[in-house]
């Protein structure tokens, strides 16, 4: 790949391609388990837990992602998260502000 | 050899507008933590202030796509600098005439509104012109696309309405930090 030839430092060519994929999805549901427990202590209003469930998805396509890392799926995975997290920050916004 | 698209048809490509989607609806929620959902209904109130945003994201775009070009060349040779529809010198002129329409109408908002749009712009050139080039530093060059993306845009919307307060809304930009995070890791796999 012209990443690793020339010195980007990918996450696939950092921890290589396996591994990378293990981080990659744990990353996409992090950010689902923050929200929860800012929830849980009272940081966020407690119907947060709202976008907290949304998590499930996420969790879905990190299978989905960590089953099939090929770049095609990486793409379709990748469309997923960034409409998932743009609605799910909306909607947090949303809830914080309400 | 790829056949070149025409200059109209490779420009959405060249400025990432998915990506400028992502930076927009950043500062919408910034706006909507500071000041309500009320506020979405006086467009005039949110037009100009997205379109700055927009043309930082075209701007960080088009700048990042020439001194991507080498890499381009060999992961994604339907690029529209690899294919030969703009040359870098185009693109680079795009690049600073977004930046700087950007600069210009940030001018008309609160200092701390302009402020952040100048950041976006500094985080920007850092992460993509070379020596520094920070995009190919282990750690770094993630972590910092998932701020220019996650992070300042929702500063811009906060800056816009409630600047100078940014504390309570640390643990809202850490979320949209780790969202940023999630789609700059996946996005290595593209190539």
């Amino acid at each position: 790949m012209g990443d690793s030839m020339y010195s980007v430092r990918t996450f696939p060519v950092m921890f290589g391609k396996a591994t990378a994929v293990q981080v990659s999805a744990l990353l996409l549901v992090l950010p689902y388990l923050v929200v929860a427990l800012f929830a849980a202590a009272g940081t966020f209003p407690i119907s947060s837990f709202l976008v907290a469930m949304l998590g499930f998805w996420a969790i879905m396509s990190a299978k989905a992602f960590a089953g099939n890392p090929s770049t095609e799926n990486s793409k379709v995975i990748l469309a997923q998260a960034m409409l998932l997290s743009l609605l799910s920050s909306l909607l947090l916004a949303l809830i914080i502000a309400a | 050899m790829v056949k070149p698209k025409g200059k109209l048809a490779a420009l959405p490509d060249l400025l990432s507008l998915e990506l400028s989607l992502v930076v927009i609806l950043g500062f919408l929620s910034g706006m909507i933590l500071t000041s309500g959902i009320s506020l979405l209904r006086d467009f005039s109130a949110i037009f100009a202030p997205a379109l700055v945003l927009a043309f930082l994201s075209f701007g960080f775009n088009s700048f990042n796509a020439v001194f991507d070009m080498y890499l381009d060349t060999i992961n994604r040779p339907k690029r529209p600098l690899p294919s030969g529809a703009y040359s870098p010198t185009q693109a680079f002129i795009l690049s600073v005439f977004f930046f700087m329409s950007a600069v210009v109408m940030a001018l008309d908002f609160s200092p701390a509104f302009y402020l952040t749009s100048f950041a976006f712009i500094f985080l920007a050139v850092v992460y993509s012109l070379p020596p520094l080039y920070l995009k190919g530093t282990a750690y770094l060059g993630t972590i910092l696309a998932s701020f220019i993306y996650g992070v300042i845009p929702v500063l811009a919307g906060i800056a816009l309405f409630a600047p100078g307060s940014y504390a309570p809304y640390f643990p809202f930009l850490l979320v949209t930090f780790l969202f940023a995070l999630s789609a700059v890791s996946l996005k290595d796999f593209e190539t």
